[in-house]
């Protein structure tokens, strides 16, 4: 988990308060600090890792909106020449806003 | 004709068909078996078995049960020397040699005669893992990969180390990414079908050109610099988000050194990667088959080879399978070219 990092989610190009983001992989919540020192626990390449954040002001459960995830990703065994090789993996969807509270 | 390398090939080549959740470990070897890719079988440890390298004695029976039933013979399993796991600092060395013990124990519970390992070690980290290879009678393979080179000053350090120590554990694992010919005609073709601009991607291929008249790097700083020369391609050519993933491509997959350079290892070499990107009119158009192939013939190379599909990264539109028959037909024929029978039966 410690190899993750970076988490940055956009709504319309809104980003959501980095602070609120979390990370869930098999149940268990991570906060951005608690990942990077996670480096004896595992994110096994086909599970689902869920990415929670506060939402923006001005969106209404029922709107759509583009989502955008980027992901700061290490590969802790490849040195780049200067220093540990980190790709930034990103997407985008579009998918509605629901509330969850 | 006098019998050659142990066909096989190394499930990372599926790695696609495995992220989309349409195949598992399990219908991965047992499809590799139904369409005859091996007899060898490599598999990666953390990203193929939950748990590695802590292993339940259920699970690790399950696994052997399984590649028994299909026949198939364990030929090495991957490890990772994670040297850069934690954000605060590297590992020490004592805390990789415990990293690596770890795997290399799981290997042998799993059946796996071999473990390849990664240039993150060092020679001491090597010779201090020895008596656990020699304990557990598993062997260690160090990964020749792009960007690194046979005739790098870190290989030829550890090429002198294993020799010293002639233990019959320590060796080498080539990967043929190292000995490129050209740029992967799929990946330029990646490119186009993103909508690349066409001179880009030609001067993408001019700079590798360049690179590769030069030949391999030879320390870390040549390896940044080029590294570093790709992003800012990207930036100077409108396509910033692209940097590292061509970097990456361009300098860490496809390598510079001469596929002769293997002969100065291959006494060290019990397992090896034919690293390739795909399969054009029954040949590989990135790494020349027919020179690797007359390398590993003369001098006698009779362990096992696993064909290693790397061109899942960048293509979603040919089969793997399809691609490692392709493959594997195209080395048995450069064999035979050199009066080598490919072993693909035990």
């Amino acid at each position: 988990m410690s190899s993750v990092e970076d988490m940055e989610i956009q709504l319309d190009g809104h980003s959501v308060e980095p602070d609120s983001i979390t990370w869930t992989v098999e149940g268990r919540t991570y906060t951005r600090a608690e990942l990077t020192g996670s480096w004896q626990q595992w994110w096994f390449p086909t599970d689902t890792a869920y990415m929670t954040g506060d939402l923006p002001a001005g969106y209404t459960p029922g709107e759509t909106a583009e989502v955008t995830i980027r992901l700061g990703v290490y590969i802790p065994y490849i040195n780049a020449g200067a220093g540990i090789l980190k790709i930034v993996e990103k997407d985008s969807k579009s998918l509605p806003v629901r509330s969850e509270n | 004709m006098i019998p050659g390398h142990l066909q096989g090939v190394t499930l990372y080549s599926f790695t696609r068909l495995f992220h989309d959740r349409k195949q598992t470990l399990e219908s991965l070897i047992r499809e590799v078996a139904e369409r005859k890719l091996g007899p060898g079988l490599e598999i990666i440890g953390f990203s193929s078995f939950r748990g590695f390298p802590n292993l339940s004695p259920d699970y690790v029976k399950e696994i052997r049960t399984l590649i028994d039933q299909t026949g198939l013979i364990p030929t090495s399993l991957a490890a990772n020397a994670d040297f850069g796991i934690r954000r605060d600092r590297n590992l020490t060395p004592q805390e990789a040699v415990d990293y690596m013990a770890a795997q290399i124990k799981a290997a042998k519970d799993l059946g796996f005669p071999l473990v390849r390992v990664q240039i993150s070690l060092t020679p001491d980290d090597m010779e201090a893992l020895l008596p656990i290879a020699e304990k557990l009678d598993v062997k260690l393979g160090l990964e020749v990969h792009a960007h690194h080179s046979p005739m790098d000053p870190k290989m030829v350090a550890h090429r002198e180390r294993y020799e010293k120590l002639d233990s019959g554990y320590l060796g080498f694992v080539p990967d043929f990414g190292a000995t490129t010919s050209a740029v992967s005609p799929s990946l330029k073709e990646k490119y186009r079908r993103l909508g690349i601009r066409e001179d880009f991607i030609e001067l993408l291929d001019a700079t590798w050109q360049r690179h590769h008249l030069a030949g391999p790097p030879m320390t870390d700083q040549d390896q940044a610099a080029r590294f570093g020369e790709f992003i800012g391609l990207a930036h100077q050519n409108g396509y910033p988000d692209l940097g590292v993933e061509l970097a990456v491509n361009l300098t860490g997959l496809h390598g510079h050194a001469n596929p002769d350079d293997w002969a100065s290892m291959l006494h060290l070499v019990w397992h090896t990667h034919a690293k390739f990107f795909g399969i054009v009119n029954g040949d590989e158009p990135a790494t020349d088959l027919a020179h690797l192939m007359k390398v590993f013939c003369e001098n006698n190379y009779t362990g096992s080879m696993s064909s290693e599909y790397e061109g899942w990264h960048w293509n979603w539109w040919d089969d793997p399978f399809e691609m490692v028959e392709g493959h594997q037909a195209a080395i048995r024929k450069h064999c035979a070219d050199n009066g080598r029978a490919v072993r693909t039966e035990i």
